[in-house]
């Protein structure tokens, strides 16, 4: 049996480079390995490669097996393309895909790719491994638990799957990637790792709970300290491994046992003198000082926490169960032990009004964090989560799958949310430069830190200061130009085109020559900074140029 | 790897005046913009060769290519933080 495992890249070329590997399918090559060792990695995103070079590798060799996997949305119409296409040329392997948007959506999926044999829905290691082997032994794979398919024009879904009850009986996900990332993204590329799946709460965006959901077993699960303390210990001694991205959505979680848990986590980082820097994801509601304190000391450095608004009511909205004091007091905590925070947030909702905006723009400002990103979020209406189901019952959805979108009762918010998208680009490319130079920081900073190098890192300490002020400095003149939209939305018919037009076009100017500005600003800190002077200065090489490496290195 | 940006990094007492009219100072911001060369000599500092090199290639000349396909970046980021 010969399968292939295929992460496609988008469909359009991204801003953003890949820095990480796909753990999906790094963990189902590791579970088919156990069974058929013959099994491979392609994962097109990180490689760089276009759609016509993945099509062209993929009909490189025969296989019994091709395995996709579409994480959300934006990974679905490339990977329907390479289907076509591939089944075009002939291939007669059976064609499968995996993840949440297949897995939500398997219906319209199975009805659009018609190249496409089965779905392979929720958590798919044990469901793909029993499918290769009826596969392997000519019985039929139709009766497979946790399989959808299309038969005689009819699509049929079987039961679902009992979840993995233990996942330390899971091997280490297969890195075969792994070496590519990190010698072609030397200093940056972040390695990922997963400490448990699901989560205990149920937010109304999110699709995590429905996707590991199992009647009978819990919402949320983790590995054993020492599996997760195995692996880590694996990357850094196999690989040189520096830094670690754990990608739960909830790391710690509520009470105390959990943070027992954790704590000995941290011993046992300790015991086996681990120094790898990590970052993680927590819900503010689960920040407890001593704790974090306690992970910084074995290399918490950053934190992605959800945020998502600074209303009260659309925290209710979000069934977040979180108030914006909550918010400012985890921040507070995160930032008196120096640990970098990072805020996923969603400004603009069905529900949002143009007040409810305002109160963000304020409570943007009092975090003193870079949420430049999250000024441009919208909602999205993704299958699994409760609020898209809602809107969906409800008939406030538009357009059809992957290309949902809905209206808010105030249409002020919409033309709000045309011109930002029309002309913000600005906010987005600086959050991103913007968190390149702190990433600069922070692991120049561990750096000093574990090697030692006191003075060096006493600079690094002021860069970071500097740093913060460039930042809030930023983050003003941002929620000024975002205040300046709203007004011209309150004070204007939403019907009059031409003066939105008029209005987005200026927009579309101040945004270019602000961003030109901001630019300057970061590489004038960047380039002559004093304290920058380590390698860690260099570690975040321009796009380009990584593009350009990284396509080198493949060809 | 060389380290190409070493010889013109300014020292902390150049580099905080700068960075603090820049973050604070309007005016002074614009002439940097236009000139940065003259604006920190402006401050009484002189500048190297390299330095000089170093500073007017700040400017961006990437922008339109960050520019472009900004819907999809909205979407692809809409859900996550990093």
């Amino acid at each position: 049996m010969k399968v292939l495992l295929v992460k496609c890249p988008r469909h359009y070329q991204s801003h953003f480079e890949e820095n990480s590997e796909s753990l999906a399918l790094a963990y189902i090559g590791a579970a088919l390995r156990q069974h058929c060792n013959d099994t491979e990695i392609l994962d097109a995103s990180l490689l760089g490669l276009s759609l016509g070079e993945t099509i062209a590798r993929i009909l490189e060799e025969e296989y019994d097996l091709i395995g996709f996997t579409v994480a959300d949305p934006t990974f679905i119409e490339s990977s329907f393309r390479v289907i076509g296409d591939v089944r075009k040329k002939g291939t007669r392997s059976h064609i499968t895909m995996g993840g949440h948007a297949p897995t939500f959506h398997y219906k319209e999926v199975l009805g659009v790719c018609s190249g496409l044999d089965s779905i392979v829905m929720y958590e798919g290691e044990r469901t793909i491994a029993e499918l290769v082997a009826c596969l392997k032994q000519g019985r039929d794979w139709r009766e497979i638990k946790g399989i959808a398919y299309k038969s005689n024009g009819t699509i049929k879904c079987n039961h679902p799957r009992p979840l993995i009850s233990n996942l330390d009986s899971l091997p280490f996900p297969a890195r075969d990637t792994l070496s590519f990332l990190l010698k072609h993204q030397k200093e940056t590329g972040v390695v990922s790792m997963s400490g448990g799946r699901g989560c205990y709460m149920n937010c109304g965006f999110c699709s995590i709970k429905a996707f590991y959901t199992d009647p009978k077993g819990s919402p949320w699960r983790f590995r054993g300290n020492n599996n997760i303390a195995d692996e880590m210990e694996y990357l850094a001694e196999t690989f040189g491994v520096r830094e670690i991205l754990f990608v739960d959505d909830v790391f710690v979680g509520p009470g105390e046992n959990n943070i027992k848990r954790v704590s000995q986590l941290a011993d046992e980082i300790e015991k086996r003198k681990l120094k790898i820097m990590i970052s993680i994801s927590e819900r503010v509601d689960n920040i407890n000082e001593d704790l974090f304190k306690r992970l910084k000391q074995v290399g918490l450095r950053q934190i992605l926490l959800g945020v998502e608004s600074g209303s009260q009511e659309i925290l209710n909205y979000f069934n977040k169960g979180i108030t914006p004091q909550q918010i400012q007091e985890a921040i507070e905590i995160l930032q008196h032990l120096d640990i970098d925070v990072t805020v996923a947030f969603i400004n603009f909702t069905p529900v949002t009004t143009l007040e409810q905006l305002r109160e963000n723009l304020d409570f943007f400002l009092s975090l003193r964090v870079n949420v430049l990103q999250g000024l441009l979020n919208r909602f999205q209406i993704y299958g699994g989560t409760p609020l898209g189901e809602k809107l969906q019952k409800q008939g406030l959805v538009k357009g059809r799958f992957p290309h949902f979108s809905y209206c808010t009762p105030d249409g002020r918010v919409d033309v709000v949310y045309e011109i930002v998208q029309r002309s913000l680009g600005t906010f987005l490319s600086t959050a991103y430069e913007l968190k390149a130079l702190e990433r600069i920081l922070r692991i120049g900073l561990f750096k000093t830190e574990v090697e030692g190098r006191t003075q060096e890192g006493d600079l690094l300490r002021i860069e970071k200061r500097r740093y913060r002020g460039l930042m809030s400095q930023i983050m003003k003149e941002a929620t000024e130009v975002f205040r300046q939209i709203i007004d011209f939305a309150e004070a204007t018919d939403a019907q009059n085109t031409e003066k939105v037009e008029k209005f987005t076009e200026e927009m579309i100017d101040i945004s270019a020559s602000t961003y030109k500005n901001w630019l300057t600003l970061i590489r004038f800190f960047r380039d002559f900074s004093p304290g920058l002077r380590s390698s860690a200065a260099f570690v975040e090489k321009d796009l380009a140029n990584q593009r350009k490496e990284i396509k080198d290195a493949r060809t | 790897m060389p380290e190409p940006n070493v010889i013109q990094r300014l020292s902390e007492d150049v580099f905080d005046l700068v960075l603090n009219r820049l973050i604070h100072d309007q005016k002074f911001r614009q002439i940097f913009f236009n000139d940065p060369e003259n604006a920190i000599e402006g401050l009484g500092f002189q500048l190297t060769a390299e330095q000089v090199n170093a500073l007017r290639n700040l400017d961006g000349t990437d922008i339109p290519k960050d520019m472009i396909n900004f819907n999809e970046k909205l979407v692809l980021c809409s859900s996550s933080g990093y």
